[in-house]
């Protein structure tokens, strides 16, 4: 089965998406992420790395008020922490990003 | 004050410069000294626990034996809780943990954030297609900031010094 995974690397996908849809279901998106976005992709060096984007609105500096920077940024790692727990094979990037 | 805590402020300082309208010169040099921050610290902490006092050249010299690729991969291992057999071997002789080791959640955190900067710090240096955003950098000093709080709470732990010792040793201890 491994063998047949390592020449699909679509479905590889499509199973890694279904990971992070599923840690996001137990982690529940905060009020302030309008959506994500997952996107696959290599690092610098040539390593498998997911991008899981949250998308939020942001003030006019292009920021959030402290707390809820703070509270979302922790989202984020503890998103992460689950996904490095659940052993995905993409190194996971949970960044903040404005919805425009 | 330490180098390593002078450049995180210094990325706090970058980001709010023309805070209303942030350049992506000062947004990409913040990243990159949050980076370089943690990239200070950690190493000024394995020099502390390996190197001797005398002669203080020594450490200056050792300095130079990190590399950030070793440093990465080491840290990528202790972030998932699974780093590499020879450092199992070393945590399992004293914790006596059947696999998965039990690895705090503090020092998986700063492991985590030195492989996520380390990859952000590529970007925000060497790829001009990328735009970083104001938030994006504000959260990756958050992040920072935290993995600094989380090893100051795990710096003097066993499991700290043998993930000290990996940054260095991290592709010897990868020899068959």
């Amino acid at each position: 089965m491994n063998r047949t995974l390592t020449y699909a690397p679509a479905l590889i996908e499509a199973q890694q998406r279904e990971l992070i849809k599923g840690v996001l279901t137990e982690n529940p998106l905060p009020k302030e992420v309008k959506e994500y976005r997952v996107s696959f992709k290599e690092d610098w060096d040539g390593d498998p790395t997911v991008w899981i984007d949250l998308l939020v609105d942001v003030n006019a500096k292009g920021s959030l008020p402290k707390k809820k920077l703070l509270k979302l940024a922790a989202y984020a790692r503890d998103v992460a922490a689950e996904l490095l727990e659940q052993h995905i094979p993409y190194w996971p990037m949970v960044r903040l990003q404005p919805t425009q | 004050m330490a180098l390593s805590h002078d450049l995180l402020e210094q990325a706090h300082y970058l980001v709010e410069l023309h805070s209303k309208e942030p350049k992506q010169a000062h947004l990409r040099r913040a990243v990159s000294a949050a980076y370089y921050a943690l990239f200070h610290l950690l190493i000024d902490e394995a020099l502390r626990v390996m190197t001797p006092a005398s002669p203080p050249q020594l450490a200056e010299v050792m300095r130079r034996a990190f590399n950030h690729a070793d440093m990465k991969n080491a840290c990528q291992g202790f972030s998932s809780g699974n780093p590499q057999k020879e450092i199992k071997k070393v945590l399992s002789g004293y914790k006596g943990d059947d696999l998965p080791l039990s690895l705090s959640a503090d020092l998986k955190l700063v492991a985590r954030t030195f492989v996520n900067m380390q990859r952000k710090r590529h970007l925000a240096d060497y790829d001009n297609l990328v735009t970083f955003t104001k938030i994006e950098v504000e959260e990756l000093l958050d992040d920072t900031l935290s993995a600094f709080a989380a090893w100051e709470k795990i710096k003097e732990t066993p499991d700290a010094n043998v993930f000290l010792c990996s940054l260095l040793l991290y592709k010897q201890w990868q020899r068959p």
